[in-house]
């Protein structure tokens, strides 16, 4: 059975009763990602970078305006507009000089616990290393980024990249 | 496999540690939405 229908089969089996129940059923793996401290970096102000289409376009709450990330698919792009795409994120990323050491004590395993400790899953939740392989329950890999715009003054949003897996 | 993507902002207090209550919050609510989104695509 693929993923993709064994995720259909434990979501039907439960006849989408309320989600509570659903998940009260289910068991979470978090893994962890390969790197053991959190990812921050900067963003980029499309409107500055003279960008066109193609980009990841950020828009929400404590946002002002839009702002472009450069993301791994963003390097597709030609050399040259690569070669400017890479000065604008070291450019964008100096916003954090001042957080460094701050920020440098945050590890995904601290980041990732605590906001598992708090998720409405009443099945087991547990943190598993990079190296694990998805068992029973759902297996979730998830790549979070933090992303800080150039006014300070503004939070950083959090850019998350999660796969879910059931088997 | 089902890959979701989300963006979200942090709120509050994003720059306390050892806690950072606002971005672990960000964190944490992704995680739900994520999987309210998930749970939704099965059904329609």
């Amino acid at each position: 059975m693929t993923p993709y229908r064994s995720i259909r089969r434990v979501v039907a089996g439960a006849a989408i009763a309320a989600l509570s129940q659903v998940a009260t059923a289910d068991d979470w793996s978090l893994r962890l990602p390969k790197e053991d401290k959190v990812i921050y970096r900067g963003l980029i102000n499309p409107d500055r970078a003279g960008l066109g289409t193609g980009f990841n376009m950020m828009y929400g709450p404590g946002l002002v305006g839009a702002f472009v990330v450069l993301a791994g698919h963003a390097l597709v792009v030609d050399e040259q507009k690569s070669r400017q795409l890479r000065k604008l994120q070291e450019d964008a990323d100096k916003v954090l000089l001042p957080y460094q050491e701050m920020l440098s004590t945050f590890s995904y395993p601290d980041l990732m616990r605590k906001a598992l400790d708090g998720t409405l899953t009443a099945g087991g939740k547990k943190l598993v290393d990079f190296s694990a392989k998805p068992g029973a329950g759902w297996f979730i890999e998830s790549s979070p980024v933090f992303a800080m715009p150039a006014a300070r003054r503004l939070a950083p949003c959090l850019e998350l990249s999660l796969a879910w897996l059931a088997e | 496999m089902r890959p979701v993507n989300i963006v979200k902002a942090a709120e509050g207090n994003w720059d306390e540690p050892p806690k950072f209550p606002g971005m672990t919050n960000a964190y944490f609510q992704t995680l739900e939405l994520a999987r309210d989104r998930l749970l939704k695509a099965f059904e329609d």
